[in-house]
């Protein structure tokens, strides 16, 4: 009979250095491909949120404007706000339930006497929308403003509107010295505002601003939900956004119906390269109401294990370079709907 | 009952064995993150085209943009114009509709290459005369 025996000790010495080499590379190869795929499903996870925001973002901005209010005075895009140089969008939309109200005379720079129904002599602003953001527009549409409404009186079939003061309104002010649309005629300066409105229109809004929280990596949705509290509050709309960067497109250069995209300054898009400038190189002769349409771009970061930084650059945005954390850059563009009515 | 150890050829099987189940399990997880490679892409792409539709809707009616072949334009994985031969290429035709009047159909075709392999997404839509 044969004899039966276990491993020797070379074949031991043998199965165990090619157990290990094995296992080694097994573990190793499935170590790899597991971390790979789960920083793969974080990405996908983001795709699709990037999506979805993207989507909910271009389907409000086309459709700013509206009911008299036209979409270059509805849009508003803040160039380079702070350090971090990102951009800050805010757009308006008009109250569809209620009607738009004559601005009469003026009473003061920020307080004006509004019509009333002739039919039952009530005030066309109810006091119950003090605290709602208004456009004021001028008789010749060449200027507007979006101010908050502090006091809505009616006394003895008169009707007046008081407006908050300057710093609260996000859209037609506030815009800093750096911002796309500081050559605008349709902005003027505080001093000139006394009188700007009367015979103009007034229309109720409600304004949205989408900025970044660069410190926090956030984006946020600002609004205007409590009216009595005159402040805008902050919503968290996604979390690892490192950067937004807003363009704003013009058919102006020529007025062909085109509105050319190279990236670059000869282009009729503002804030889409660095150097853009209102009323140069492909803007020259560029007016506020060639508006046409709106470009909104994120950076957003998926967390790695890996010290991988994938440098990303966005429009004229800042050139961001993040450790463990793989940035991905999403644009979209789209044509403003509410300006067909206005040629 | 007599015990004994196992022999070099049982213990090879059961690292061939192992090595199979290991391949396996990496080719799945493999194939899974070539899915979502090509999801993004593809994401991407919906995105582009959706966007070249909105530059078409700007357009005059009567632009030649809406009529026949028109591109190739080239952009890159942000999404951003380029000049050179960037990742993602876009065509598209426009034709009147056959029954709407003022009715352009529109086609946008998106072309990438993955793996040496060229993809494409299509959208078709359609926008009035206006």
């Amino acid at each position: 009979m044969r004899r039966r025996h276990g491993l020797t000790l070379v074949e031991l010495l043998f199965t165990t250095a090619l157990l290990g080499i094995l296992m080694t590379l097994a573990v190793g190869a499935i170590l790899v491909v597991q971390r790979t795929a789960e920083e793969s499903g974080f990405q996908a996870v983001a795709d699709q949120e990037i999506k979805m925001l993207s989507d909910w973002l271009a389907a409000s901005v086309r459709g700013a404007g509206g009911h008299g209010l036209e979409p270059h005075m509805a849009v508003m895009a803040e160039n380079d706000v702070g350090e971090s140089r990102a951009d800050r969008l805010s757009w308006a939309d008009v109250d569809p339930d209620l009607s738009a109200c004559t601005l009469l005379a003026h009473d003061g720079l920020l307080s004006y006497a509004v019509d009333v129904d002739r039919e039952d002599g009530a005030c066309c602003l109810g006091s119950a929308l003090a605290g709602r953001q208004a456009m004021l527009i001028s008789v010749d549409g060449d200027a507007w403003r979006s101010l908050r409404m502090e006091q809505v009186s009616e006394v003895a079939g008169a009707c007046s509107v008081t407006f908050a003061a300057e710093g609260t309104s996000p859209t037609g002010s506030s815009i800093p010295a750096s911002g796309l649309l500081a050559a605008s005629d349709g902005l003027p300066a505080d001093e000139d505002l006394d009188g700007l409105f009367e015979g103009g229109t007034l229309l109720v809004v409600d304004v949205l601003r989408v900025s970044v929280d660069t410190a926090r990596s956030e984006l946020l949705l600002e609004e205007d939900r409590d009216p009595l509290d005159g402040d805008f509050e902050s919503r968290l709309m996604m979390d690892r956004v490192y950067d937004l960067q807003v363009a704003l497109g013009y058919d102006s250069t020529p007025r062909d119906g085109q509105v050319s995209n190279s990236a670059a300054s000869l282009d009729e898009w503002l804030g889409n390269s660095e150097g853009d400038a209102f009323g140069e190189a492909g803007l020259a002769g560029a007016r506020v109401d060639d508006l046409r349409m709106v470009s909104v771009g994120f950076v957003h970061g998926s967390p790695t294990d890996t010290s991988h930084s994938n440098p990303v650059r966005l429009m004229d945005g800042r050139i961001l370079s993040q450790s463990a954390v793989v940035l991905r850059a999403h644009t979209s563009r789209v044509a403003l709907r509410n300006r067909v009515p206005f040629q | 009952m007599s015990r004994r150890g196992a022999t070099l050829v049982e213990l090879l099987v059961a690292f061939a064995i192992l090595m199979v189940a290991s391949t396996l399990a990496t080719a799945v997880a493999v194939t899974y993150i070539r899915t979502h490679q090509s999801q993004k892409h593809l994401t991407q792409a919906m995105s582009i085209a959706q966007s070249k539709v909105e530059d078409l809707l700007v357009l005059y009616p009567t632009d030649p943009q809406l009529r026949g072949m028109n591109g190739p334009e080239y952009y890159d994985e942000t999404g951003t114009p380029s000049d050179s031969l960037a990742d993602y290429r876009v065509q598209w035709t426009g034709r009147p509709h056959d029954v709407l009047d003022g009715v352009v159909e529109l086609q946008v075709i998106v072309n990438w290459t993955e793996r040496r392999r060229t993809r494409r997404f299509v959208l078709d839509t359609a926008r009035t005369g206006r």
